[in-house]
């Protein structure tokens, strides 16, 4: 019995932390990746 | 080190005891010694998994690899953020919901029995090694540093974390991660403005930034696409986010951290600011050895950093010979100061042609001084010596140029990293054994003091465990490397069960025990080929070719019984 209900429970996508949706925290997530790679780039160049 | 070095190396390290101590006193359940009764706010929850993930050897061995390497290690960690975002949808409030005590549990929730003992043990095996190894790579560094034992400096990590984990439980882990974190960047920090500081007059920050980047140690980011290429954008952003998942989504060390937030809120926060801050954090370290690079270039460094070979080599009868190529190795370097010094002006004067005039000399200077060092490290081979010496560019740095009072700093910062992931790990361990194995297989029906007992229990000896595994170790000779190897091998597997358990509800358990032993049999056989040179593979593909085999061989073997009982009925 137990194990059944336990084996329902599915990954749970509520409210995030903070910006209100996943999307939103997924495409804030990837802006700062892309920000800190250009940047990266950016400072490599520069002194290379 | 001096003796203000000494006082405040011992001050720091008795302020972690006691704090250890006093923020984990009253614990009186299971709840309480194991996941700090759920009561952790999200920033104690990120700096501990912070902490816990940077062990001493991030702090030692990181400069030193940007110092010979570059900084491209940094793109190792670009996956990171994504998977942070993954499992706060996904693991986060599962854990939560079912109150779990290990990430092994649930499996046996979702599957069975036979997949949470198979995963626990491989748990207990490869964490185990590396819990080992977390104690014994920085007591050698710090033994080799300071000149005293092995068994002291491993005595001491291991001795430390044995009183406030016994006493305290996780409450006591996370707290002291807290503190030991803010440690290490306190003397990190310091130890990069001092890396400025010490640079010629003349050098201003931007001329050390062109320095680095002529001689190719500012090459933060490659978008070459290369399987045998350990680090580039593509196996950081792919390799490294299926290592995060892995590593945070089914290593008991990890989960074990965010398992003690407050609320699914609190641990969520405590992972994503994790994944925020760990880049810029890495790319800061690396930055702290690209300046003592720089610093090198001006001021003669040792011809090899592990004082203890180099004391080794000039005893031997090949002493004489190393001796004079350390001279010439001082005189290359003096030269090369005076064409770096060329170059700086030719590049403020705008002139292209005596730039690149300029440039082509400071190569041959820098050709010359590299000559004398692949001499050295010859030699050095042939006295039988460890020739990576990248453990101990940064200490000997330390060791030699900065003042009193900050090298016992910056040795208190190494003690606390090497404490906090092993602490981590050695906690993880003991509640995998208690409640995967003592109470699941031996003991199921023991009041909650008896299991509070076994589980302090259980600290008190992973802890001796790996403070023995420490002074040992050094009679394993190469198998050390082999050991730390061999830990990576099993991350795809269980991140393989955990997205079948998590997102493939069709898959039962012994469909995906299957695929587990599968998966091994494939990484191991790889492993095994890389090794004898048959295929050229980096080892950040390892958990995405594991993780697959298990999701193709789950998914198939459930379909073949379907059809069998299909047929059969």
């Amino acid at each position: 019995m137990g194990r059944k209900s336990y084996a329902k429970i599915t990954p749970d996508p509520d409210q995030p932390p903070f910006l209100k949706s996943w999307t939103r925290v997924y495409i804030f997530v990837l802006s700062f990746l892309a920000f800190l790679v250009i940047l990266f780039y950016v400072f490599m160049k520069v002194y290379t | 080190m001096r003796t203000t070095d000494w006082i405040v190396l011992a001050l720091t390290l008795a302020s972690i005891v006691g704090y250890g101590v006093y923020k984990g006193r009253g614990t009186r359940n299971l709840s309480g010694y194991l996941l700090a009764d759920r009561q952790m706010r999200w920033y104690t929850v990120a700096l501990s998994i912070m902490a816990t993930q940077a062990s001493a050897i991030t702090f030692t061995s990181t400069p030193g690899q940007a110092f010979v390497d570059g900084m491209r290690f940094v793109q190792y960690y670009f996956g990171l953020p994504i998977a942070m975002v993954i499992l706060s949808v996904t693991a986060v409030p599962i854990f939560h919901k079912l109150k779990v005590y290990t990430a092994y549990e649930y499996l046996e929730h979702r599957f069975d029995n036979k997949t949470r003992t198979l995963t626990s043990m491989i748990f207990m095996v490869s964490r185990g090694l590396g819990a080992g190894m977390s104690i014994y790579a920085p007591s050698l560094v710090l033994s080799v540093m300071l000149g005293v034992d092995i068994r002291l400096t491993s005595g001491i990590i291991g001795g430390t974390i044995i009183i406030y984990t016994t006493m305290g439980g996780i409450k006591a882990v996370n707290w002291t991660d807290f503190q030991q974190l803010l440690i290490i960047m306190g003397g990190m920090i310091v130890a990069f403005v001092l890396t400025i500081v010490l640079l010629p007059s003349d050098i201003s920050f931007s001329d050390a930034l062109s320095v680095a980047g002529t001689a190719g140690r500012l090459n933060v980011i490659d978008f070459s696409f290369d399987l045998s290429n350990k680090y580039n954008f593509w196996s950081g952003i792919i390799g490294g986010m299926f290592v995060a998942l892995a590593y945070f989504g089914t290593d008991q060390s990890q989960v074990q951290r965010y398992l003690t937030g407050q609320s699914v809120t609190q641990s969520r926060l405590g992972l994503l600011f994790n994944g925020l801050a760990k880049v810029p954090m890495q790319f800061f370290i690396l930055m702290i050895g690209v300046m003592v690079f720089v610093f090198y270039q001006f001021t003669a460094p040792p011809l090899f950093f592990n004082p203890v070979e180099t004391a080794r080599i000039k005893s031997s009868p090949m002493g004489r010979e190393y001796e004079s190529l350390e001279k010439k190795y001082q005189d290359a370097v003096e030269k090369k100061a005076g064409r770096i010094r060329e170059f700086l002006d030719a590049r403020e004067s705008g002139s292209p042609n005596e730039e690149a005039v300029t440039k082509q000399n400071l190569e041959k200077a820098e050709r010359e001084a590299a000559e004398i060092k692949a001499s050295a490290l010859g030699l050095l081979k042939k006295n039988d010596a460890d020739t990576n010496d990248t453990n101990y560019v940064f200490l000997s740095f330390v060791v030699k140029y900065l003042p009193a009072g900050l090298v016992g700093l910056i040795f208190a910062c190494i003690f606390a990293a090497s404490m906090s992931s092993a602490s981590g790990e050695l906690s993880a361990l003991a509640t995998t054994s208690v409640v995967d194995v003592y109470k699941r297989h031996l003991r199921k029906t023991r009041d909650e003091q008896h299991y509070l007992r076994v589980s302090r229990f259980a600290m008190a000896a992973w802890g001796v465990y790996g403070i023995l595994f420490a002074q040992l170790a050094s009679g394993l000779g190469s198998l050390v490397e082999a050991v730390n190897v061999l830990g990576s091998l099993f991350y795809g597997t269980m991140l393989g069960v955990f997205l079948v358990a998590f997102y493939i509800k069709w898959i039962g358990g012994t469909p995906v025990f299957v695929g587990a032993v599968a998966s091994e049999i494939v990484i191991f056989s790889l492993f095994f080929c890389e090794r004898l040179g048959m295929v050229s593979l980096s080892w950040l593909w390892y958990p995405v070719i594991g993780c697959g085999t298990v999701i193709l061989v789950a998914a198939a073997f459930q379909m073949t019984t379907r059809i069998r009982m299909g047929t059969a009925g």
